[in-house]
């Protein structure tokens, strides 16, 4: 117990250098959770708009449909599966979609899309494409043949409000449609890509101009979020029971979008590792003048009688206190940051870049236990070498050294 | 008893060679209260070093009531210091951090001794060397001598036969070198603790039992 008090009091030595010691680490750390939080609040960002514009948390297709989007791989039967979908208690929306992929040209330009045929009313509780409306609106008036497309394919077809856009593609039987619509609505997400790439019309639309009616795609929301589909996606797997049918999650269907939200944890600890490697040089370097300042003592220790174990003990126990000092401060410091920016959000561009937004919403890190351990490790690392300088010394060289 | 036989210790022994130590031969009975003395190099210091086991001979051996004290390992040696030698050093060396009482528990607690016997013989220590009533002060808030005093109460914590002291009064005034040669001569006579202490202060020789005169390395003259 004596060997935990002196590590403790020795801390406190020499305040200056513990206290440069510690704010060194607090705000290693604070700029390492920062990132980490930054990053995180990006890449959830980033998810969350693709799940709230078009992928929801569970779609259903006909299998195939996915590898070929073949217009006759419509949904079988497709009333009495909404129906259970819609019945399901961890359903929260549910929208039956037409999906087909055609040409939207103007006078100016095409340009090859996606067109979703939706239910407006269903939509709505699956998606939030309208809250991104930058002009018009989201199918109020009762015309038939209203477009809603994104800003980037308005751009490129050089069309606004109420202008006229054809839409081509391959009809049921293998014959060409075209179709005259209106522009209703332009929306404007902060995936150029998307905005370039997918246009909204209503399915009963597409079913009176091709004839037949049938959906290709159900996207459905969980009660229990984005983040656990898995629920509902096997709760409808066993009440649908349909093997002709894939259901899966946003997971599952977009792998490349679920390892985003990985790699922002991996670029994050890869940061915080470089943060706390150059940290770990700090102590070693305080620890080391410690050491080499009190080789009388500890010269004097080991005479009287302390073993060698104890003297590495005693070090080794000293940076950790310091080094849970820096990381207990950068964590609080952290939570309080993370929790001001979380609710207010940090904007760091004027617009929205590459897909992500331009005002992030750091994300508390899940757990501050792999920090804690990075930090404990870079600690006992970062004493090695003194200690062991320490447990080399002759105490009847030691005692006779001046300092 | 410590019978030294032919002791020698040289330093650099690979390049310029500097004997510290040139066949010494003593006997020290226990109960002694033996000063060593000389002009500074003249192997003091070694001698206290090699016998109370901080540093090992070139040749020669120290038996300690008949075993040889360098005849065991690192960490062997580590015990027996602990158990068997008390050290009190020139310049005191307290645990800056720790409390009278606390440096003087330390041996105590080093050799696994329950707690309420510590801080009873602690305390004990303490008011035997006349500062019973600084114990929970830190070294940087007494004099000198008072330092000195619980440098002495540590050396005794673990009751050893034998105390080393290296010039243990060169850094006090004439009234704490009196006191505390009082504390030692007691404890000398009560306890029949062995004193060997190195110095050049004649205050110490006064009230030596043997005085040592060292010289090159070598023993030059003993009075008793």
């Amino acid at each position: 117990m004596m060997i935990v008090k002196i590590s403790w009091r020795n801390v406190w030595r020499n305040k200056v250098r513990s206290g440069i010691l510690i704010a060194s680490i607090a705000i290693g750390l604070l700029g390492g959770i920062f990132t980490m939080a930054l990053l995180n609040g990006m890449m959830e960002s980033k998810v969350q708009e693709s799940l709230i514009t078009e992928m929801a948390h569970v779609q259903i297709h006909r299998k195939g449909f996915e590898i070929n989007n073949n217009f006759r791989d419509s949904i079988p039967s497709y009333e009495k599966v909404v129906k259970i979908v819609e019945t399901d208690s961890l359903t929260k929306g549910c929208s039956p979609r037409v999906v087909i992929n055609g040409m939207a040209s103007s006078a100016n330009d095409s340009q090859g899309i996606k067109i979703l045929g939706i239910d407006t009313q269903k939509e709505r509780g699956v998606t939030e494409i309208e809250s991104f409306l930058i002009e018009g609106d989201f199918f109020k008036g009762k015309r038939k043949n209203q477009i809603v497309i994104g800003s980037s394919l308005a751009k490129k077809l050089k069309v606004k409000i109420r202008s006229k856009v054809v839409i081509a593609y391959m009809g049921p039987n293998n014959e060409m449609i075209n179709t005259a619509y209106r522009v209703a609505g332009i929306f404007a997400t902060s995936s150029p890509d998307f905005d370039k790439s997918v246009a909204f019309t209503q399915s009963k639309d597409i079913w009176r101009n091709t004839g037949e009616q049938f959906i290709h795609e159900i996207a459905i929301t969980s009660i229990e979020g984005g983040s656990k589909p898995e629920g509902l996606r096997d709760h409808l797997k066993e009440s649908i029971a349909n093997s002709s049918l894939n259901i899966q999650t946003w997971r599952e269907i977009v792998p490349e979008l679920s390892a985003l939200a990985e790699t922002g944890n991996t670029n994050s600890y890869i940061i915080l590792g470089i943060i706390l490697f150059a940290l770990g040089f700090g102590i070693l370097n305080s620890m080391t003048m410690a050491i080499w300042e009190r080789s009388r003592e500890l010269g004097v220790l080991m005479a009287v009688g302390l073993e060698r174990s104890k003297v590495f003990l005693m070090i080794v126990l000293e940076t950790i206190y310091i080094s849970m000092i820096g990381g207990i401060i950068g964590a609080i410091l952290s939570i309080v940051l993370i929790t001001y920016y979380g609710e207010h959000g940090i904007q760091y561009a004027e617009m929205s870049l590459a897909g992500f937004n331009n005002v992030v919403y750091p994300i508390m890190p899940e757990s501050f236990i792999p920090l804690f351990l990075m930090i404990l490790l870079t600690a006992i690392v970062s004493a090695l070498p003194p200690a062991l300088r320490a447990i080399k010394l002759k105490p009847a060289e030691a005692v006779r050294y001046k300092g | 008893m410590i019978e030294i036989k032919n002791l020698v210790k040289t330093y650099n022994a690979d390049t310029i060679p500097v004997k510290a130590l040139d066949h010494v031969d003593l006997k020290i009975e226990e109960g002694e209260f033996t000063a060593v003395v000389g002009p500074s190099g003249c192997g003091k210091t070694t001698f206290l070093n090699i016998l109370g086991g901080l540093d090992t001979p070139t040749n020669g051996t120290i038996l300690i009531d008949g075993t040889d004290l360098h005849n065991r390992s690192s960490a062997d040696m580590i015990t027996y210091r602990r158990d068997h030698i008390g050290f009190v050093f020139q310049d005191y060396s307290l645990m800056p951090v720790l409390t009278a009482e606390e440096n003087v528990e330390f041996i105590m607690e080093l050799q696994g001794r329950p707690k309420a016997e510590r801080a009873a013989r602690s305390k004990a220590l303490l008011e035997a060397v006349g500062i019973g009533d600084k114990g929970k002060q830190f070294p940087t808030k007494l004099s000198g001598g008072q330092q000195q005093r619980v440098a002495v109460a540590r050396a005794l914590a673990s009751k050893p036969k034998l105390i080393l002291a290296d010039e243990p009064t060169a850094n006090l005034d004439s009234k704490s070198t009196s006191d505390l040669l009082d504390i030692m001569r007691q404890l000398n006579e009560k306890e029949n603790i062995t004193f060997v202490i190195a110095t050049h202060d004649q205050r110490v020789m006064d009230r030596a039992k043997r005085v040592i005169q060292f010289d090159d390395g070598k023993i030059i003259d003993t009075k008793i």
